[in-house]
């Protein structure tokens, strides 16, 4: 493949890649179509417009540089365009698009003897068949290594997220809009099973008559509370155990944050 | 130029000798498996180590000294092509990466990650840059790293914090890569390169620090890439000068909107390696490029601080000024040289001992080596002298790390930078030092996998994260990675849905780096004293007011515990190395008797107290 070629193909690919991902696709989908036009293409362009060409003993190095370039170019086009109009999806796709593009029209253009072409450049790195290892060798080693890699990362996520998620009872008044002075007090039970609790109003120093609730797995229980001028102490616990999972302290309001 | 005929560097030792080692290390398939073996090990260990399992650290050393090895006696390996070192420094690199996502799958941890996610999250909020970062207040201005980051969220829509990690992943492997390729031109042979790479990406905060999502992962690319190519010497015979400069020159600009340490770093690499250039080697174009890019360095610089970033120079004047005031008084402003591992007195100091030995022996060899024989070219010749004299700055890193105001960090810091130097002459060393004596020859490649393997494990026992939070799951408070759990991270997200952005919030280091980047909050962790006093007195009381306090955030824990970092809230520098004792229970308890302060949160280990009322006296 030469430049010419390449250089086409990229820009097909940034155009293709835009149009894409305008029709919004899943994440992981538009993960995989996006990346590249960010942290590959522009570069790319950018090598195969300055003709920067291959070099024995520097193996892969004009896709090295492509990440490289991808990266400086980003941060200066974002510098420049943030001058004239908001950093969005649309303008950063024009972006990307436009640079990739005008960079392989270069290319294309002053191709008079077109140096031998980044992308296959830096794919002949791979082991040829019957040099270090016949093909299917490569691809029985590279299902290994994903296997293995796939679980390392399921074990990874599924301990990291089994630590994570500790069961957590969050007891919170936030102040309600207005002059009412009232707050909206609010239980979240952040586990996984539902929690019957008891909410206990001391007003003052006199205790009021608790209120038993149920709250259902990451689920959230909200109501809202009017403070006397003697506050109120608002305790959680659990029905008959006097030991407090939360309390609050309320008082009036100073006023809005 | 030297008149003494150019010896050969053994790329390709003869068969005999080494051809049943070569067969086994040269073999990258078993490479590959090895190290995705040992990546799964240490997996297996941070698993063990969430669940509190206490053998945990033995599958956690073992991959990574299994991936060391392997790693070590290929590179090592003369046979080896120059395509397979570039392989294995990148399989280095990936595993790095790997386990860094691995550490901390879920989210950012380490504080200066959630400061650029701060940037990054006004970036998408307000779709323009420079909004002010309470907590990092440069970040805004040096916005490289994060435009790459939020135009891959704009673009895709996926997270955050799975574009960071893309983004910092991307940058770490081919930082490794690049850094092969300008070894390569330094030294003029792979084998030694690729040692060097190696080497490099085995510098103590490498693997832990500059894999995170900060400003440095990028700029240090971009740096690298920049000096590589400047030197580049086959460019401008193909007739393509004028392309090698431009590429340089949108290099150095993206690292100057990057990060302001790597910049300024480079760009006096550039000025310092142009003037040795034109000392040792004459005034030729190699010279006359570099000078001519530092100085271009140094007017994007300018401009980019005059434009946006003027607060840039205080943010690295006042720890520069104390580097040097430290080692101009012989330490007579030094807090202890010890990283906040070894304020514990960890088992494995020894190892940090014995590689800073090993690397300073080493980089002596290879300083000897390359002035006493020249190898390859003049060019490169003269080019590999001149990175061995500039290996000598490890000693002045030593030197910073014993004599100046928090030491440690800033040694930490610059020894990434003087690893792109130190590594030439470590690899000039163990490629050719011992088998200078014909009879030590057949040590030769043993003792350099030795050397690597102390090397690693002196890192990492000094590097980052520290000894103590090696590994993931033990929670400590206000302890960088393992001071962020869920209790803190819900609380923090519960403050800024409820409660709103723009707020003062008094808290500890963990808590206030969580604060900013979710709670959008004004965070401010240096006020200790607000917790360490069992009493509400009039001088707390005027330094709410005096400082426009409005929230507060409490973790029963501080009371439960020192802090394994040394402290729980943020110091001044010339505190560095001391240590703060437990919280008293009084200290946390207090703010409940305190009219017109009202808790308005709890979910057990913490509370937040809204000060807003609190009264004058």
């Amino acid at each position: 493949m030469n430049s010419r070629r390449e250089a086409l193909l990229v820009a097909a690919y940034a155009v293709a890649a835009a149009v894409v991902l305008l029709l919004d696709p899943p994440a992981l989908l538009a993960g995989i179509v996006g990346a590249p036009l960010v942290l590959l293409a522009p570069g790319l362009a950018l090598v195969m417009a300055l003709d920067i060409d291959g070099e024995s003993g520097f193996p892969m190095r004009r896709l090295i540089l492509s990440i490289a370039l991808s990266l400086a170019v980003t941060a200066l086009g974002g510098i420049a365009i943030n001058t004239f109009v908001p950093l969005d999806r649309t303008s950063w796709t024009i972006w990307f698009v436009a640079f990739t593009c005008s960079c392989c029209a270069v290319a294309i253009w002053r191709g008079e003897e077109p140096a031998a072409a980044p992308i296959a450049g830096a794919i002949d790195w791979l082991p040829r068949r019957g040099g270090e290892g016949s093909g299917r060798r490569w691809v029985g080693i590279a299902v290994v290594v994903c296997l293995i890699l796939a679980g390392t990362v399921a074990l990874t996520q599924i301990t990291s997220r089994n630590a994570y998620d500790t069961p957590l009872i969050e007891l919170g008044a936030r102040p309600v809009p207005g002059p009412s002075g009232e707050v909206e007090l609010s239980v979240a039970n952040k586990s996984d099973h539902a929690e019957r609790l008891r909410l206990t109003y001391d007003e003052g120093t006199v205790p009021n008559p608790f209120e038993d609730i149920e709250v259902p797995a990451s689920g959230r229980w909200s109501e809202d509370l009017s403070v006397s001028s003697l506050g109120v102490t608002v305790v959680l616990t659990r029905p008959g155990d006097p030991q407090p999972l939360a309390t609050l302290l309320l008082k009036q309001s100073p006023g809005e944050g | 130029m030297s008149a003494t005929p150019v010896q050969p560097i053994p790329e390709a030792a003869p068969g005999a000798r080494f051809a049943r080692l070569s067969r086994i290390q040269t073999d990258l398939p078993a490479v590959l498996i090895g190290v995705a073996a040992g990546t799964l090990l240490i997996a297996i260990g941070f698993a063990g180590s969430r669940a509190h399992d206490s053998w945990a650290a033995w599958p956690f050393w073992i991959g990574w000294i299994l991936s060391t090895l392997l790693l070590g006696l290929a590179i090592t390996s003369p046979t080896l092509s120059t395509r397979g070192r570039v392989v294995v420094v990148l399989i280095e690199a990936a595993q790095q990466s790997l386990v860094r996502w691995m550490y901390s799958p879920l989210s950012f941890t380490f504080p200066d990650e959630l400061s650029h996610w701060r940037t990054a999250f006004d970036i998408l909020k307000f779709h323009h840059l420079y909004h002010e970062n309470p907590r990092l207040h440069v970040s805004p201005v040096f916005p490289g790293l994060e435009e790459v980051a939020t135009s891959l969220v704009s673009l895709t829509h996926i997270g955050l914090f799975a574009a960071g990690t893309i983004v910092v992943a991307a940058s770490h492997i081919a930082l490794s890569a690049a850094a092969f390729y300008l070894l390569r031109r330094v030294s003029g042979s792979a084998r030694i390169a690729g040692i060097a790479a190696f080497v490099f990406a085995m510098n103590p905060l490498h693997a832990g620090f500059d894999s995170m999502f900060i400003y440095q992962a990028p700029a240090l690319l971009l740096g690298t890439v920049a000096l590589e190519t400047a030197l580049d010497e086959h460019a401008p015979r193909t007739g393509r000068g004028w392309a090698q400069v431009a590429l340089a020159l949108i290099c150095l600009a993206g690292m100057i909107v990057t990060h302001h340490l790597t910049a300024a770093v480079f760009i006096v690499a550039f000025a310092v390696i142009g003037v040795l250039l034109a000392i040792l080697g004459g005034f030729g174009p190699t010279a006359k490029r570099m000078l001519a890019l530092a100085l271009a360095g140094v007017v994007m610089a300018t401009a980019w601080v005059i434009a946006e970033a003027g607060g840039a120079l205080s943010y690295l004047g006042t720890p520069l000024g104390s580097t040097i005031s430290g080692v101009i008084h012989f330490g007579s402003n030094a807090g202890t040289v010890a990283l906040p591992a070894s304020n514990q007195g960890q088992s494995g100091d020894w190892l940090t001992v014995l590689a800073t030995i090993v690397t300073a022996i080493l980089v002596a060899v290879g300083f000897w080596i390359l002035w006493r024989r020249p190898w390859g070219g003049p060019g490169r010749s003269v080019l590999a002298r001149i990175f061995a004299l500039l290996a000598f700055a490890y000693y002045g890193v030593l030197l910073v790390r014993q004599l100046a105001a928090n030491g440690a960090e800033l040694s930490g810091r610059l020894l990434v930078f003087a690893s792109l130097f130190t590594s030439v002459s470590i690899g000039f060393a163990l490629v050719s030092g011992l088998p200078v004596l014909a009879s030590l020859r057949r040590y030769g490649r043993p003792v350099a996998v030795g050397a690597l393997l102390v090397i690693f494990l002196g890192a990492k026992m000094s590097g980052w994260p520290a000894p103590w939070e090696q590994l993931p799951g033990n929670f400590h408070v206000a302890a960088f990675e393992s001071g962020v759990d869920r209790a803190n991270t819900e609380a923090v997200k519960w403050f800024g849905a409820n409660i709103g952005p723009g707020h003062k919030v008094v808290c500890d280091a963990s808590t206030c780096a969580l604060a900013a980047a979710y709670a959008e909050a004004d965070p401010i962790p240096n006020e200790g004293e607000l917790y360490y006093s069992p009493t509400m007195t009039s001088e707390l009381l005027k330094t709410i007011h005096e400082r426009g306090l409005e929230y507060l955030i409490v973790d029963d824990r501080l009371s439960q515990e020192k802090p394994i970092s040394g402290h729980f809230f943020h110091t001044n520098s010339d505190e560095a190395g001391s240590e703060d004792g437990a919280v008293p229970k009084a200290g946390l308890t207090k703010f409940e008797d305190v009219p017109g302060i009202m808790r308005i949160y709890d979910n057990g280990p913490i509370q937040i107290y809204d000060l807003r009322g609190v009264p004058l006296e």
